[in-house]
């Protein structure tokens, strides 16, 4: 992660558009590793009910044919 | 005490969903915020926290509408809100008393929200563009009620989606979004004003409100969308309930004036959200309250007629 402490601790005031982009850069680089831990992918790829059913579904229907 | 453009006479006319619901939660309340106009020295960090939050987006949408990019105008909402957050006087950051709601955290809900929301599907959130055909953003109203009440306020945003017109909200908390968070906007005043004035000002029928609530923890911020309808018969429920309220509510005003003694207080209202900001006033002795007035509290105008 990259420290923008520095930039926080800095008068808005005087920050250039190039420091912004920086701030706003690492919090999307967050929000990616945020998005990748473990307990998010896991929840995001385990499978819903909606996968069972639809599983389900296609199986019936395999049966049938 | 000079009077607000709200009042008459010592009396509200012009109301809004903020006054409306300090009226019906406590009528002391209302006198310390409506009548006295004051508030506590030390701000609420979840006011000033969700007043940064709403401002940045309400005038992200803005600079969409007028035709910026979304990184120009993330960058100018992000460089907005740095600058609200810094105490010029002091030549240091403002401080917030609080573990998740943070000057950091701040930034990075702008941001995480605009990764989440800004780019919409065809199908998805729109922003409704009036008959002249500027952007339905930053929409103040004033709308009659009755003779003596007028209705004010400001929409951010209404959208299409499906074809149906919606009002947008946004909402930072500390609780878990999901469907027992949403379930506390029905029945609500903000949204069902919204709904009802929308639907008077737009000449089209509004289904309700979006509301693109933010749960704000240390290490993460979570999003959820939720909507909150109404059919027009719990619109008109709202409405007759409303001005009925707000009459009576005027004659307790016409009343009481400004003397404290004639508010009722609401001791069940007490612990609602965080607690009550009068909470330690009100537990203090009717006679040296003045003293703690003078010395714990600031002027705080609230004028719900007076436009953004």
């Amino acid at each position: 992660m990259t420290d923008i402490t520095k930039l926080f601790s800095l008068n808005p005031l005087d920050l250039e558009d190039e420091n912004i982009d920086e701030i706003i850069a690492e919090m999307r680089k967050r929000r990616n590793l945020y998005n990748s831990t473990p307990a998010r992918l896991s929840k995001s790829s385990a499978p819903t009910l909606t996968d069972k059913q639809q599983a389900a579904s296609k199986l019936q229907i395999e049966l049938k044919l | 005490m000079n009077e607000k453009a709200s009042f008459r006479d010592g009396v509200q006319y012009a109301w809004d969903g903020t006054s409306l619901d300090l009226a019906q939660t406590c009528a002391r309340k209302y006198y310390y915020s409506m009548i006295r106009g004051i508030r506590p020295k030390e701000k609420s960090i979840h006011l000033i926290f969700g007043g940064f939050y709403a401002t940045a987006l309400e005038h992200f949408y803005k600079y969409r509408a007028e035709g910026q990019s979304i990184d120009d105008a993330l960058r100018v909402v992000v460089r907005e809100a740095l600058v609200s957050s810094w105490d010029q006087k002091a030549g240091h950051a403002m401080i917030f008393d609080d573990a998740a709601k943070t000057r950091v955290t701040l930034i990075r809900t702008i941001v995480w929200y605009v990764e989440q929301f800004a780019v919409e599907a065809e199908d998805g959130l729109q922003t409704y563009h009036l008959q002249n055909g500027e952007p339905a953003v930053e929409l103040s109203f004033a709308l009659d009620f009755s003779p003596s009440i007028v209705y004010c306020g400001h929409l951010d945003r209404v959208v299409t989606m499906a074809e149906h017109l919606y009002i947008t909200d946004q909402k930072t908390t500390g609780l878990t979004v999901g469907s027992y968070y949403f379930s506390m906007f029905s029945p609500n005043n903000q949204m069902s004003g919204y709904s009802f004035v929308g639907q008077a000002i737009l000449h089209s029928p509004i289904r309700g409100v979006i509301i693109d609530a933010a749960q704000i923890a240390v290490n993460f911020t979570r999003f959820a969308r939720g909507i909150t309808t109404r059919t027009k018969d719990q619109l008109e429920e709202w409405f007759n309930g409303t001005v009925y309220f707000i009459s009576q509510f005027q004659e307790l005003s016409a009343y009481a004036k400004a003397e404290e003694q004639k508010w009722p207080m609401n001791p069940n209202s007490c612990g609602y959200y965080t607690g009550c900001e009068f909470r330690l006033l009100c537990q203090k002795s009717p006679k040296v309250r003045e003293n703690y007035i003078a010395s714990d509290y600031v002027e705080h105008i609230w004028d719900p007629i007076k436009r953004r």
